[in-house]
């Protein structure tokens, strides 16, 4: 018969355990959908993107940025995750493996139900992948892809 | 070899081979006094034997269960020998290692990647293709940073009007 103390104890070690495991393999991936405009004067940037500002300035020349939305979820191999601004419009993505350094996925830009481009990315932690996604009136539509 | 005293005990009950007898009865100095000491002895066994008739027991049974228990009660407990791997110490023994490779793996183990410290990696476009030959992809690295950029020629356009949400 296995005393209470005991079993508490095995119970509170394997939850640790488990816990640990999780948090080794905790690796997230930020999606944005962010829309870049030219204003005078410039406008007051998301605190989620002022890492980003200065090289999405830097590549697609515009001076105010609005995110229009983002998501944080875990990554893992097989993970797959769809971002629908529009019917017309979306980005799906797809884990299909992992390294020590990167994690390779594959994304598929969808308008108008047809595929504008498919790609292969390794994302590296913290270096974030910037798409060029259509234009959207006079602004440019930007998705930013970030491992954390 | 039996010394003199046995041999005469052996001789004394009887109990001396035949062989030994002859050579055994030459040793000894008063034959005849040696045989009448035999013959008494003969004779006080058998009265023994005749008049010491043993008095069966009363009650046996409890008398033996009475003479175990006081044996019982008088013989010290024997110390019990502690089991080298008891079940409780196995139990113990059992989650302190997994508390322990618990703590190991959260504190010890690198949680990041497992490139060398301080290592910076870019992320990567391996390929990059577009079914509509109106259209072309390339990708670059970020000026200034980690950032990779894909960057699609044409990639088609939203009116304005229409929302995104």
């Amino acid at each position: 018969m296995i005393a209470p103390r005991a079993a508490l104890v095995l119970f509170a070690g394997i939850a640790l355990l488990i816990s640990a495991a999780e948090g080794r393999g905790a690796d997230r991936i930020w999606t944005a959908l962010v829309l870049a405009t030219q204003e005078t004067p410039p406008r007051e940037v998301a605190p989620e993107l002022e890492p980003f500002v200065n090289g999405l300035k830097t590549v697609f020349g515009y001076n105010s940025f609005y995110l229009l939305g983002d998501k944080r979820k875990r990554i893992g191999k097989g993970t797959e995750e769809w971002l629908v601004p529009t019917k017309e419009f979306s980005l799906r993505m797809r884990c299909t493996d992992r390294d020590a350094v990167s994690y390779t996925v594959a994304l598929e830009l969808f308008l108008k139900e047809g595929v504008v481009v498919n790609s292969e990315v390794k994302l590296a932690r913290n270096a974030p992948l910037y798409i060029r996604g259509p234009q959207w009136g006079k602004g440019q539509l930007i998705f930013i892809l970030e491992v954390r | 070899m039996k010394n003199f005293e046995e041999r005469y005990t052996a001789w004394m009950d009887g109990t001396m081979e035949a062989s030994e007898t002859d050579a055994f009865e030459r040793e000894i100095d008063d034959l005849e006094a040696a045989r009448r000491d035999r013959a008494d002895w003969s004779k006080l066994g058998g009265l023994m034997r005749e008049c010491l008739v043993p008095e069966p027991m009363p009650h046996p049974d409890f008398v033996n269960s009475q003479v175990l228990d006081a044996i019982r009660r008088e013989t010290p407990a024997p110390r019990e020998r502690p089991a080298l791997f008891p079940i409780r110490r196995l139990v113990f023994g059992g989650a302190f290692l997994v508390v322990l490779a618990a703590v190991a793996t959260a504190f010890l183990l690198p949680r990041d990647f497992g490139g060398p410290e301080g290592a910076v990696y870019a992320s990567q476009v391996i390929s990059a293709q577009s079914p509509d030959p109106k259209l072309s992809a390339y990708a670059f690295q970020a000026p200034g940073g980690k950032g990779t950029v894909l960057w699609i020629e044409n990639p088609g356009f939203i009116p304005a009007g229409q929302s995104l949400k």
